[in-house]
């Protein structure tokens, strides 16, 4: 049996969220910005012609997500496939939020170094700062 | 002559809920579950300001709930909490029950955006 075949489109204007610039202290000290960007948009098309038994099940269509996230020379980027924008959006700060907090401890960097509290949840990046 | 800025719509989102109690929700099929919707939208205002608002429904019960911030990020972040805290208190008083097929309950705003 053959694998179901999927193909990604990208509309004519894709929606590019961000960036959301978050300060940080290098490990010298320095007051830099992390960046989140996020871009939604794509729509994923899995058809399953070619799968014996499935010839006539309509076309899967999920909606597609990217996010790049950047802190003191480290980028990451992963995509998600979700069930609408919002959903997507959520995925994308939980997993780059994630990411930065965690890359922050390996390379001993201070996020958001004004703030009263030390950076433990994803949530702390991306809520209003006094 | 500068092009306006279009507005940043995201969704529409479908909220699942069910009107069955406790237990009964979870062993509901899918037709006995119903769907209320969350739009958000986002518009750049003056001195670089972001503003933004969420339309939202659930049973019948409709709302805007708006915020303003310094970038997408943060506004949609501060709706995601706004329209998360609202659904629950709404569909708590309304006896509903909030993504029933769900491997968890929904206590908290952003487990409203999980499923």
């Amino acid at each position: 049996m053959r694998p179901p075949f999927t193909y990604v489109r990208w509309p004519h204007r894709p929606r590019v969220i961000g960036p959301r610039f978050i300060p940080y202290l290098d490990a010298a000290g320095d007051r830099c910005d992390a960046s989140v960007r996020v871009r939604i948009g794509a729509r994923v098309f899995t058809t399953f012609a070619h799968v014996e038994g499935f010839e006539h099940v309509e076309l899967d269509d999920d909606l597609m997500g990217r996010f790049w996230v950047e802190i003191d020379g480290h980028r990451w980027a992963k995509t998600f496939r979700g069930t609408d924008e919002i959903h997507l959006l959520r995925l994308c700060l939980w997993f780059a939020g994630d990411w930065l907090i965690r890359a922050a401890q390996e390379e001993g960097l201070t996020l958001l170094p004004d703030s009263e509290t030390p950076v433990t949840t994803w949530p702390q990046l991306f809520a209003a700062r006094a | 002559m500068t092009a306006a800025v279009e507005d940043l719509v995201l969704g529409p989102r479908a909220i699942s809920f069910c009107r069955l109690p406790g237990a009964d929700a979870a062993a509901a099929n899918d037709d006995e579950h119903e769907e209320g919707s969350l739009l958000m939208t986002l518009r750049s205002v003056e001195a670089g300001d972001m503003l933004g608002w969420a339309d939202i429904e659930l049973d019948g019960q409709a709302a805007r709930l708006e915020t303003r911030g310094a970038d997408e990020l943060e506004v949609t972040y501060e709706l995601i909490q706004l329209s998360g805290a609202w659904l629950i208190e709404t569909a708590k008083a309304r006896g509903l029950i909030l993504f029933a097929w769900g491997q968890a309950p929904v206590v908290a705003p952003m487990d409203v955006f999980v499923l």
